[in-house]
């Protein structure tokens, strides 16, 4: 009897330990709920949407549905003379952009991790772009500084430095058009970098330095083989967002050329919202669209590659 | 006595909250509903709320609100909400409300052809038929260019004009004078051929100063400005008698590239359209522009900006001698899923036809009536002429892949311009892009 009751027990015990377990569970999920019901609604569901799509032909404004084509759409965009522009526009803006963006932001952090006075106003400084909308810092760049006949740019060369033929409209030719969004990229972008940089470089061991010292490393030397190869994981880090920011570089050539002059600008993002909101092909721009992440996922994991292996 | 809520109980109230609030936030959006209240067939007794939206530049280049409340006052049973498009007005828009049998809009004001063409594609608009254009709103009381703007295949009108514009040229009168290019009346003397349109740039510009001439050739104006040059030095915009296809052969369009080529070769006209629209406008406000082709309406803006000390600087002028230009409208339609289309039409021959709306915008922006006895007292010596302009307009025709020619145009068009190819190059490059492309008439 007594073996009896106390088996009772231990299985009301574990019943009401269970109910406990599932009222927690309910709990916890429906915490969860909205940022599930974000993910799905708005990240999920359209890239699946969008995946499907890029297996299809569809005209938004005169098909009544998608119609399946297969890999066909992947083909016709891969063979679109715009594509093939955009692509190597945007490996242009890549090339350029991309290696800059780097050694200029690590230049930056190099001198921002030095003991000097000033330096807090100078970080400030360097942040500041970051915090400037990127299509603000479009129109603030077209109208006050890249404009031909307002801008500061040409002012500074033709008035102050006496380079009158240096002056020229930098957006509206084609063989400027795209050296200037770089630069324009490079303004917004360098201080976030720097910053990341610059906190690889204050997680690094003074103890490293002084037993480079000792065996007697200049300099250069302690930047190469100490500070370098310690910034492994900032490189990684920096590496992805340029690679990302630079194949996905949209927003400057939107706001600023619209693609032009004559195509000098058109990008492989920009081709994509092309083919969405001006043509309505959907399925076009969702294959353009996967073809891009592909890119970035080939890019990010050969920069992974190259910067694998383990702190000095 | 108080009951102490323990940590957990906390926890499970706040998560069935916040569950309980996510899902009732994914219903759909209040705005899109219809409204309870729709107007009888019959008029004389409109009653039920109508939802105008207008593209932002139209609510200040068109007294709306000022004739929405007007039509309340006529009208006790009725509200009128007048609300900003949410982007340009393009067909973005409403497109997917709309195909969802949903909307928060019953008249739309703005957008051109191309722009109206997504809708009438998705057959998401009311047709204006023939018992709408009756009596004082027949469709010889409208200007014929600016009607055919809403006009599509088979002769169906799925929009009406709100108002007009046509292609022109605002010149700076002082240096015309100065030039010795007015006439004794002291009006411009309008060129007669590209060759003293030349000629004309030449003499207006001064090197690093200011050019003679300024084109809009932004992504805004390309299609219009080649169909403008076209018509006016042709007169006609196909490549022949009887086709819908415009021409990108013929002599004149080789001539008109060749022109545009020259003058921006010579740093007579600038570039800054190709990468901001507004360049051109800005640039003849600040006195960089003797001359400017472009829609007609902004030789009053200019003139509000060069003339504030009461000096005449501004004028408008023909872009061609005796030439017809281009002519098209911005437009106004209802859609097949507001539950108001007779408030609305009511609305529009009311107030959106009226002589005081279509009139103020003339006197204030330049906005060309676009019902003929609407002309009729308007202030500026210069609107007869826009008006015979107007009046033999030739209007654009509208392509099923018009959006994809309106890109291959504007970069074939930008490398002719810049010189990195020829007039006869460029026309070659058109042609074979417009033969892959579906260039049937919608």
């Amino acid at each position: 009897m007594g073996i009896h009751l106390a088996h009772l027990n231990e299985a009301g015990a574990k019943k009401r330990r269970s109910r406990r377990q599932v009222i927690e569970e309910i709990t916890a999920y429906a915490f969860l709920l909205p940022a599930l019901l974000f993910v799905f609604a708005f990240m999920l569901y359209p890239m699946l949407h969008s995946f499907l799509l890029s297996f299809t032909e569809y005209d938004f404004v005169y098909d009544k549905a998608p119609t399946f084509v297969g890999l066909r759409t992947y083909l016709e965009v891969l063979q679109d003379d715009f594509f093939q522009i955009s692509l190597k526009n945007t490996a242009y803006f890549a090339l350029g952009f991309f290696p800059l963006l780097v050694i200029i932001s690590l230049g930056i952090a190099l001198l921002l991790n030095l003991p000097l006075r000033g330096n807090t106003v100078v970080r400030t400084s360097v942040f500041l772009p970051v915090i400037v909308s990127l299509a603000l810092t479009g129109v603030m760049f077209q109208g006050m500084i890249l404009s031909g006949k307002f801008g500061l740019l040409n002012h500074i060369l033709g008035n102050v430095l006496g380079l009158k033929s240096w002056t020229r409209e930098w957006l509206t030719d084609p063989r400027t058009a795209m050296p200037a969004l770089i630069a324009v990229s490079l303004w917004k972008y360098v201080g976030f970098e720097a910053l990341i940089f610059l906190a690889g470089l204050q997680a690094i061991p003074e103890a490293l330095y002084d037993a480079a010292k000792v065996d007697g490393a200049n300099a250069w030397q302690r930047l190469v083989h100490v500070t370098l190869p310690n910034l492994r994981e900032s490189f990684t880090l920096v590496g992805i967002w340029g690679i990302i920011q630079s194949i996905k570089v949209f927003e400057q050539p939107f706001i600023m050329t619209q693609g032009g002059p004559a195509n000098s600008t058109l990008t492989l993002y920009y081709y994509t919202w092309i083919n969405a909101f001006d043509f309505f092909e959907m399925g076009k721009a969702s294959a353009s669209a996967y073809l891009i992440c592909f890119l970035i996922l080939v890019f990010s994991l050969v920069n992974m590659y190259l910067t694998r292996g383990e702190r000095v | 006595m108080a009951q102490r809520m323990s940590r957990r109980e906390f926890l499970r109230i706040t998560g069935m909250a916040a569950g309980a609030i996510t899902l009732a936030a994914c219903g759909a959006p209040k705005a899109a509903e219809a409204p309870a209240t729709s107007a009888p067939a019959g008029a004389g007794e409109l009653t039920g709320t109508l939802r105008v939206s207008a593209q932002s530049w139209i609510i200040k280049k068109w007294p709306v609100e000022e004739v929405a409340k007007k039509f309340m006052e006529d009208h006790q049973g009725v509200t009128v909400e007048v609300s900003p498009a949410p982007s340009k007005g393009e067909g973005e828009s409403y497109l997917v409300q709309w195909s969802q049998g949903r909307t928060n809009v019953d008249v739309a004001l703005g957008g051109s052809k191309s722009d109206v063409a997504a809708y009438v594609g998705q057959d998401l608009l009311v047709e204006f038929g023939d018992d709408f254009f009756t009596g004082d709103f027949a469709r010889d009381q409208f200007i014929e260019a600016f009607l055919k703007e809403g006009e599509f295949e088979g002769g169906k009108q799925y929009a009406v004009p709100l108002l007009g514009e046509v292609m022109y040229t605002t010149v700076r009168r002082d240096w015309y004078e100065e030039a010795g290019l007015l006439d004794a009346d002291g009006k411009p003397i309008p060129p007669k051929d590209w060759d003293q349109w030349k000629e004309y740039a030449k003499t207006l510009t001064i090197p690093g100063e200011r050019s003679g001439l300024a084109i809009s050739w932004g992504t805004n104006f390309m299609w219009q400005q080649y169909l403008t040059g076209l018509v006016v030095s042709k007169g006609s915009i196909y490549e022949s008698e009887g086709s819908t296809m415009v021409d990108f052969s013929s002599e004149y369009a080789e001539a008109l590239l060749q022109f545009w080529q020259d003058i921006v070769a010579a740093g007579y006209a600038p570039t800054g359209t190709f990468t901001d629209q507004n360049a051109n406008r800005n640039d003849f406000k600040s006195g960089l522009i003797a001359s400017m082709i472009t829609a007609h309406a902004r030789w009053p803006e200019a003139e509000q900006v060069l003339e504030e000390d009461g000096a005449d600087r501004v004028t408008a002028m023909p872009i061609l001698e005796g030439a017809s230009t281009l002519a098209y409208a911005h437009t106004i339609y209802i859609p097949k899923v507001s539950p108001v289309p007779d408030l609305a039409k009511a609305f529009i021959k009311e107030q959106l036809f009226s002589l005081y709306g279509q009139q103020w915008s003339a006197n204030n922006f330049g906005k060309l009536p676009t019902l003929k006895r609407n002309y009729a007292g308007l202030d500026a010596p210069e609107y007869q002429d826009i008006l015979a302009a107007a009046a033999k307009g030739v209007h654009e025709p509208n392509y099923k892949d018009q959006a994809e020619l309106n890109k291959v145009l504007q970069v074939e068009l930008e490398k002719c311009i810049t010189g990195a190819q020829t007039p006869k190059e460029t026309l070659a490059n058109l042609r074979d892009a417009a033969s892959k492309l579906d260039l049937s008439l919608v």
